[in-house]
């Protein structure tokens, strides 16, 4: 018997993901799990990120605008946490007034939450605050959104120059456990010159973002995505450039980081990589596969097993998730 | 910011044999107009495959119908449209001099000579009838072969590293083009590049998932072949990979890393196959077949392999459907 070289594209002790899945597609968070353990390596370190409508909630169009009980979301956390998982929230938000910080259910989901030991994707340093004096020890990340509303747009604060976001980030790190950079930095400066920053175990580097370049309508995206944070709306306030530009200027336009740049990074001692979420939150294969082509290889054996094995677990994560849920109505 | 090259291996030379003919063109016109639309050249292909014929060899055909003599050169026309070369898998084990003279196998045969299409064919009778047609024909060893040759309890030597680069190096001298075992081009020929005479002309496949040596191979292409004259059989062949749990059958195969692939590309190979997929596979699961081994993952590729979506495999179904006069 021959043994093929490992599954994962980056094989580095210590790594973390931090993956799109959490209140919208944890099936497939399962299925990749799932799948390592049954071809015999050790599940990922993974920090699974989302959240459900509330008035703290930032990122992505939630998917879920239901009040959720303590009993669905233990059954979430419980989910995620059998599987080597830690749920982060993804508390963005860029306007948390004063008033917000007592929201009534969002401070619900964060005493559940601080039981499971998640962490804080967040924008509002008044909202870091307020979460550190209810649990000293919660975890927070600044949210690369902060990046972007201070470095892109017009009404940017300064201009994305090395020094300045060398700076910006470095500032960050005294404020914050772990710090989300900007993909045009870690892909046209970090890989080059990794050691500007002073503590590279706590940088987070999103590999697969694919918006323009230093889109100048990136904070307006943003905020008009936060408009649907409690209720759903119609966006029909935003387009995005990338829609309306042919495949090979898409495909040219973009910071997401090649196997190289990324393994440049890790080399100089980066330790976690961030996966992007995804426009259609479904669990579906494609989407297993948007996020597996970055954390597995696709040569030799693993083309056909990792990929086939995938869909095997899918199918039965997709089926028992559902039914855990079901139970908690 | 430009992102790099999408394809993995750069190297212009190297010619892709994909499955598909006479079961998924539009899978060839969509991969290749998934490169153009990129502003990248289209792959150099030979696109492998047959109806139900006599001569016909590997997987079980899809196509059934007699095809005319019109839909026979429509279907290469389009091939060749598409940077590719047919390739009729004419590769069955039990040729007879009496299996020379099928009507259709040579209707098919006469067209596909007309547009330089290649031959992979495992019996040397039918080699030389097709070279005696065409002295310049091109003809490929099937990696049939070489599995008959040295699997199996059938087996007529033991696969050795002497034993099997003799064999090669035999063909070579009575071949176009020699397809190797995978077992051999993954564990001796990487390790040593010079132990064939002339590493340009032999074919290597690069992801074959079936376990290695298997000792049942040989009935499984004796099975398949029967299904040439019939669609139906009343026994089926089981597969011994399939009661083995997914990391033995991922431990013991003999599909190539890309580190192996460019081991040999750099040593001189210029031929790469993909194997083929049964008449069950879907379309849209070999377009991402080939789109994730012959291009890069990494980056923003795979963002727009999935963004080239389902649609446009369609467009391209009715397309093909259309030009051959099947629509």
């Amino acid at each position: 018997m021959f043994e093929n070289n490992t599954i994962f594209k980056y094989d580095v002790e210590n790594l973390e993901w931090t993956l799109p899945c959490q209140f919208q597609y944890e099936p497939v968070f399962g299925a990749i799990q799932n799948a390592i353990i049954e071809l015999g390596y050790e599940p990922l370190r993974a920090n699974v990120f989302g959240a459900p409508a509330t008035i703290w909630s930032g990122g992505r169009k939630p998917t879920i605008y239901r009040e959720l009980s303590n009993k669905e979301l233990e059954k979430r956390f419980e989910y995620i946490t059998s599987l080597n998982g830690i749920p982060t929230f993804t508390f963005s938000c860029t306007v948390v007034e004063k008033d917000h910080l007592y929201d009534k259910y969002a401070n619900r989901i964060l005493d559940v939450a601080f039981d499971f030991g998640a962490r804080f994707i967040i924008f509002s340093d008044m909202l870091r605050d307020y979460i550190k004096k209810r649990n000293p020890n919660a975890h927070t990340v600044s949210s690369v959104v902060k990046a972007i509303c201070h470095f892109q747009g017009p009404d940017r604060i300064e201009d994305p120059i090395p020094e300045l976001e060398t700076n910006y980030y470095n500032k960050l790190l005294k404020e914050y456990d772990t710090v989300v950079v900007r993909p045009e930095y870690s892909k046209s400066v970090l890989v080059k010159n990794p050691y500007i920053l002073d503590d590279l175990s706590r940088i987070e580097v999103m590999i697969n973002q694919l918006c323009v370049s230093s889109c100048v309508n990136a904070p307006l995206h943003s905020k008009t995505l936060e408009k649907m944070r409690v209720k759903p709306k119609r966006m029909d306030e935003f387009i995005c450039p990338k829609h309306k530009m042919p495949l090979h200027l898409q495909y040219r336009t973009n910071s997401s980081h090649t196997t190289q740049d990324t393994m440049a990074l890790l080399k100089a001692g980066i330790r976690n990589l961030k996966l992007q979420g995804r426009g259609e939150p479904v669990a579906n294969f494609t989407t297993i596969l948007a996020l597996s082509s970055q954390i597995f290889r696709f040569d030799g054996a693993n083309n056909l097993f990792v990929r086939s094995l995938l869909k095997e677990k899918l199918d039965i994560e997709l089926e028992h998730f559902e039914k855990l849920i079901k139970d908690c109505e | 910011m430009a992102d790099e090259s999408i394809y993995i291996y750069e190297n212009e030379n190297i010619i892709w044999a994909l499955p598909g003919l006479f079961q998924y063109e539009a899978v060839l016109g969509t991969f290749q107009d998934y490169c153009k639309m990129l502003g990248f050249k289209p792959f150099n292909v030979d696109f492998y495959g047959a109806p139900a014929t006599i001569w016909n060899g590997g997987r079980k055909p899809v196509i059934y119908d007699k095809l005319t003599p019109k839909e026979i050169s429509k279907v290469f026309e389009y091939v060749k449209s598409n940077n590719a070369t047919p390739v009729l898998t004419f590769n069955n084990t039990e040729i007879t001099n009496e299996s020379l003279d099928d009507e259709y196998a040579n209707l098919i045969l006469d067209i596909a000579l007309e547009y330089n299409a290649k031959f992979m064919v495992y019996s040397d009778l039918l080699r030389d009838y097709i070279k005696n047609k065409k002295q310049d024909a091109i003809v490929i060893a099937s990696v049939i072969k070489p599995v008959v040759y040295f699997q199996g309890q059938d087996r007529i030597d033991e696969p050795t590293i002497e034993k099997e680069s003799e064999f090669y190096n035999k063909l070579l001298k009575e071949y176009d083009i020699v397809a190797l075992r995978a077992e051999y081009s993954k564990f001796a020929l990487v390790n040593n590049t010079s132990l064939i005479d002339d590493i340009s002309r032999v074919q290597v496949l690069i992801n074959q998932t079936c376990l290695q040596n298997c000792a049942y191979a040989v009935e499984h292409i004796k099975f398949n072949e029967k299904f040439n004259t019939s669609q139906e059989l009343n026994y089926d062949f089981i597969c011994p990979k399939k009661t083995l749990s997914a990391n033995i059958r991922y431990m013991n195969n003999a599909a190539h890393t890309q580190k192996e692939i460019q081991t040999l590309i750099d040593a001189g190979v210029r031929n790469l196959k993909l194997k083929g997929r049964g008449g069950s596979c879907e379309p849209m699961l070999l377009l991402r077949i080939f789109q994730t081994l012959l291009c890069r993952t990494d980056g923003a590729n795979y963002h727009v392999i999935t963004s080239y979506p389902e649609a446009h495999m369609d467009m391209e179904t009715d397309y093909f459907a259309k030009f051959i006069g099947r629509s």
